[in-house]
C-alpha cells in the first residue's frame, strides 16, 4: 500500500492550516480511510490540542528522528477513532531539529501504513516549510479573502509549482462570509481563484462553532450540523474522489439597496 | 596549589588540583567570549581537561552554547559545568546536555590567588563575592543537587536537572522539567514534570495547584483527564499545595501531606 502524502500550507499565520488539517484528517478517517497527521510546527505545536490529544503525547516527530523511539511508538491514537493517528511536534526544540531529508525517510514510511499522511506546515518559508513540503505529493493551499492572506498563497504557490515533487495543489477558501461578498465588502470565491489561478478544492463558511471546537479539542466534523464542518466532510470526499459541487457563495439575494432602487425606479416610471 | 591566569578584558581561568574554572562573567558579548577563550586556552595547557565555565548573567542561545562547546572540543576540551545566572543560557545549556548551576561558582583557591583575580573586578564585586562565599557555606546539600529558578516557565522551555529542581513561579503548559530528584513548584504546575527521571520511584511533585498535563515519576505516567474544562481562575487566590507520589503502583495526588 501506498499513501497520499497531503501538505496543508498558506504562507500566512492564521488563516486555519491547523484547524484544516485536524478536520480533513479527521473527516477522510470518519469515511473509512486510514489517516495519520504530523503537526511539522516544531516550538509551537497546536495540533494536538485541536485534536485533544496533548494529554497522551509522550514521544514526538523529534524523538523519532533521533531514533529515542520507534515510529509506530509516537503515533498517538485518537480517542474516537482507531483510523486516526498523530505524530506530534515537539515544544521544546525548534525547527532546526528535522531536515528535509529525515521528513521525506519518515513520511516514506508513513505512507507504507496509511492512505492518508496529513502534513500540518508552519507559517513562513523557511526551514519549518522546507520540512513539512519535503515528503509531500500533494498540497493544499488555505487562503482567507484577504488580500495579504492571497498574497502569501501565491507566494507559496510559486515555491510549490518549483517543488517537482508536489504533482498536485488545491486551494481552499477559509473564513468565508457570503454576506459581505454580496455586499462587495469582500473578495469573492472567483475573486481569489482568479488571482491564485489554481484549482478550488472547497470553501468553508465563517463559523462561530470553529472556536467551541477549538476550545474544546474536538474537530469540527465531529459536532452535528456545522457550516463549517459540512464543508470539511465535502472537501474530505473530494479528496477521496467523489464529485461534490461546491456550493454558491457569490450569487446576491435581492438585498435591501436593490429593492429601494427598484421601488424607486418603479415609482420613477409610473 | 591554585595559579590564576587573568586577561586584560576581566576573564581568568583558576586552576586548582581537583578543577579548572574559566570565568567569563565580566564578559558581555559572545563574540568577546569566543575571543577570551581561546586567549585563555592559547596561554594555558587545557588539552584534554574538563573545565567549568561561568558565565554571569548573559543570555546564550543553544545554538551559542553548542558552537562554544564544539569549540572547545577541537581543542579536545570538555565542560563540566556551566555557572549562569540567565535562565536563557541556563535552559540553552541544558539542552544540549551540559550540567548547569545557578549558583555563583566556588572559587577554590588560596589568598595569594584570590588577590589576583580580584585585581580585575570592582570593589562592589569584591562585596557580593565575600556574601556569596558566606552563602555557599551554609547551603552544602542544596548546592550539589538543586537547581533553583525564580522565572516562570514558559511553553518550549524544557529544564532538564541532575537532581531536585525547585521553582520559584508557573510552570505553564507547554513547558517541560526533568529531575533525577524531586520537583517542587513554588507555583501553578500546568505543563509536564518528571521526577526521579533515572528511576527513583520515591520522587514527588510537589506545587501550589497540580494542574499538569502529564506527570511522569520514573517510568510511570499519570495524565490529565480527557474532559477539558476551560481553566478555571482561582479568584480568590486561596490554594492547597498539591503532592503527587506513587502509591500502590499509580501516580497519585494528594492535597494533604
Amino acid at each position: 500500500m501506498s499513501g497520499r502524502v497531503i501538505v496543508v500550507t498558506s504562507g500566512k499565520g492564521g488563516v486555519g492550516k491547523t484547524t484544516s488539517t485536524a478536520n480533513i484528517g479527521t473527516a477522510l478517517a470518519k469515511n473509512g480511510a486510514k489517516v495519520v497527521m504530523i503537526d511539522t510546527d516544531i516550538g509551537l505545536r497546536n495540533l494536538d490540542l485541536l485534536m485533544g490529544l496533548e494529554n497522551r503525547i509522550v514521544y514526538t516527530l523529534i524523538d523519532v528522528i533521533e531514533e529515542k523511539c520507534k515510529l509506530q511508538q509516537a503515533l498517538v491514537k485518537d480517542k474516537k477513532n482507531p483510523n486516526l493517528a498523530l505524530l506530534a511536534a515537539a515544544q521544546t526544540r525548534d525547527k532546526s531539529a528535522a531536515s528535509p531529508e529525515q521528513m521525506v525517510e519518515i513520511c516514506k514510511q508513513l505512507k507504507e501504513d496509511f492512505d492518508f499522511v496529513m502534513v500540518d506546515c508552519p507559517a513562513g518559508i523557511e526551514q519549518g516549510f522546507q520540512n513539512a513540503i519535503a515528503g509531500a505529493t500533494e498540497a493544499i493551499i488555505i487562503t482567507t479573502p484577504e488580500m495579504s492572506a492571497v498574497r502569501d498563497a501565491d507566494r507559496i504557490i510559486g515555491l510549490l509549482e518549483s517543488k517537482e515533487d508536489i504533482l498536485n495543489y488545491k486551494l481552499v477558501l477559509n473564513r468565508v462570509r457570503p454576506k459581505m461578498i454580496q455586499s462587495n465588502d469582500m473578495l469573492g470565491v472567483t475573486d481569489v481563484t482568479d488571482i491564485l489561478s489554481v484549482k478550488l478544492l472547497g470553501v468553508i463558511p465563517e463559523d462561530e462553532n470553529i472556536i467551541i471546537s477549538t476550545n474544546r479539542g474536538e474537530p469540527i466534523v465531529n459536532m452535528e450540523n456545522t457550516k463549517a464542518g459540512t464543508a470539511y466532510m465535502n472537501i474530505a470526499r473530494r479528496i477521496m474522489g467523489e464529485e461534490i459541487e461546491i456550493p454558491d457563495f457569490e450569487t446576491p439575494p435581492p438585498t435591501f439597496i436593490d429593492k429601494v432602487k427598484n421601488f424607486f425606479l418603479a415609482t420613477a416610471s409610473s | 596549589m591554585n595559579e590564576v591566569l587573568s586577561t586584560k578584558n576581566g576573564a581568568s581561568a583558576s586552576f586548582s588540583t581537583e578543577e579548572i574554572l574559566i570565568d567569563l562573567s565580566s564578559i558581555g558579548s559572545f563574540e568577546n567570549i569566543l575571543f577570551e577563550l581561546t586567549n585563555i586556552i592559547e596561554q594555558s595547557n587545557l588539552r584534554g581537561k574538563n573545565v567549568k565555565i561561568n558565565f554571569g548573567d548573559l543570555s546564550l542561545t543553544q545554538n551559542m552554547v553548542s558552537s562554544l562547546q564544539s569549540v572547545l572540543k577541537g581543542f579536545d576540551i570538555s565542560i563540566k559545568m556551566i555557572f549562569s545566572s540567565s535562565i536563557e543560557t541556563k535552559i540553552a545549556a541544558m539542552e544540549v546536555g551540559l550540567t548547569v548551576s545557578g549558583e555563583k561558582p566556588e572559587i577554590k583557591q588560596q589568598t595569594a590567588a584570590s588577590d589576583s583575580i580580584i585585581e580585575t573586578q570592582k570593589d562592589e564585586d569584591k562585596l557580593v563575592d565575600a556574601m556569596n562565599n558566606v552563602l555557599a557555606g551554609s547551603h552544602e546539600i542544596v548546592k550539589e543537587n538543586t537547581l533553583f529558578i525564580k522565572q516562570n516557565l514558559r511553553s518550549g522551555q524544557k529544564l532538564e536537572h541532575d537532581g531536585n529542581i525547585v521553582i520559584i513561579g508557573d510552570c505553564k503548559a507547554g513547558s517541560e522539567i526533568i529531575a533525577t530528584g524531586d520537583i517542587t513548584i513554588w507555583g501553578i504546575l500546568g505543563g509536564i514534570a518528571h521526577a526521579g527521571s533515572k528511576g527513583d520511584y520515591k520522587a514527588k511533585i510537589r506545587a501550589f495547584r497540580i494542574n499538569a498535563i502529564q506527570l511522569r515519576i520514573a517510568d510511570l505516567l499519570a495524565r490529565k483527564p480527557d474532559a477539558i474544562e476551560m481553566e478555571k481562575m482561582d479568584k480568590h487566590n486561596l490554594f492547597t499545595p498539591e503532592e503527587a507520589k506513587i502509591t500502590n503502583g499509580e501516580i497519585v495526588i494528594y492535597t494533604e501531606y
